[in-house]
């Protein structure tokens, strides 16, 4: 069934409607021909035919606007929800950019506190390193922690 | 041979897979996509305190600033979840 629905695709919208639409009112008036043709003397003997063609048209007719309201619909849809995600991605992007820009600015401050921070203990090295030396374990301990690992104990 | 051709040209509409809408996964900010870094490492062979407080204010910084990034991708994920609810 949905390949008809796939064929529907390839066929400019105002195409397909106007084939259906003709081939429905094809098939009803043909129907109403065929159904009044025998009452008249010259086209009474194309009755018959009128309304088998009619039939089929009206049944193919109804089939097709069926398929085509559902397609339409579908393809509204589709629009729709097209129409969301390109929304969506533009949010995503600014979303993106602003997180960028926070995250930036935030760095910029740690590194600049850090500076400081680094000449701060230049600037009081002699008053620090004066009456502290640091024991070679307390070292290992320091690295060990920062290996994540348990060391000797 | 016609009906043939017209029942092989349907048969094989069956083999394409349509999908209209398609909906790309969102692209995360370069920022992020950096590791941690490891912590540095004192040298054992100091015993000056100041060397100890260098490398240990360094590794303060770092983790600032793996907090940020580990807020920062909190965020993005949250934000990135809202918007594709939005969508659905």
């Amino acid at each position: 069934m949905w390949q008809f629905s796939w064929m529907f695709n390839l066929i400019p919208d105002f195409i397909l409607e106007y084939f259906v639409h003709a081939t429905f009112l094809g098939g009803v008036v043909l129907t109403v021909l065929g159904a009044f043709a025998d009452k008249f003397p010259f086209v009474g003997s194309y009755a018959k035919l009128a309304r088998i063609l009619g039939g089929i048209l009206l049944v193919v007719g109804i089939f097709f606007e069926g398929a085509l309201s559902n397609e339409l619909r579908w393809k509204a849809q589709v629009a729709e929800l097209e129409s969301k995600i390109k929304v969506a991605e533009e949010k995503s992007q600014e979303t993106n950019e602003n997180i960028r820009v926070v995250v930036k600015e935030k760095i910029k401050v740690i590194k600049d506190v850090q500076v400081v921070i680094q000449d701060r203990i230049i600037e009081k090295e002699k008053i620090i390193d004066a009456d502290c030396r640091v024991a070679p374990e307390a070292i290992s301990i320091l690295n060990d922690a920062a290996r994540n690992v348990k060391g000797k104990q | 041979m016609k009906k043939l051709l017209l029942i092989s040209l349907l048969a094989l509409a069956g083999c394409s897979t349509v999908i209209p809408v398609k909906m790309s996964f969102p692209q995360v900010p370069e920022e992020l996509k950096k590791s941690c870094p490891a912590l540095k490492e004192v040298d054992p062979a100091t015993t000056k305190l100041t060397e100890v407080l260098k490398v240990v204010t360094a590794n303060y910084g770092q983790y600032n600033e793996c907090q940020v990034n580990l807020d920062a991708w909190i965020q993005w994920y949250d934000s990135q979840k809202k918007i594709f609810e939005e969508v659905q």
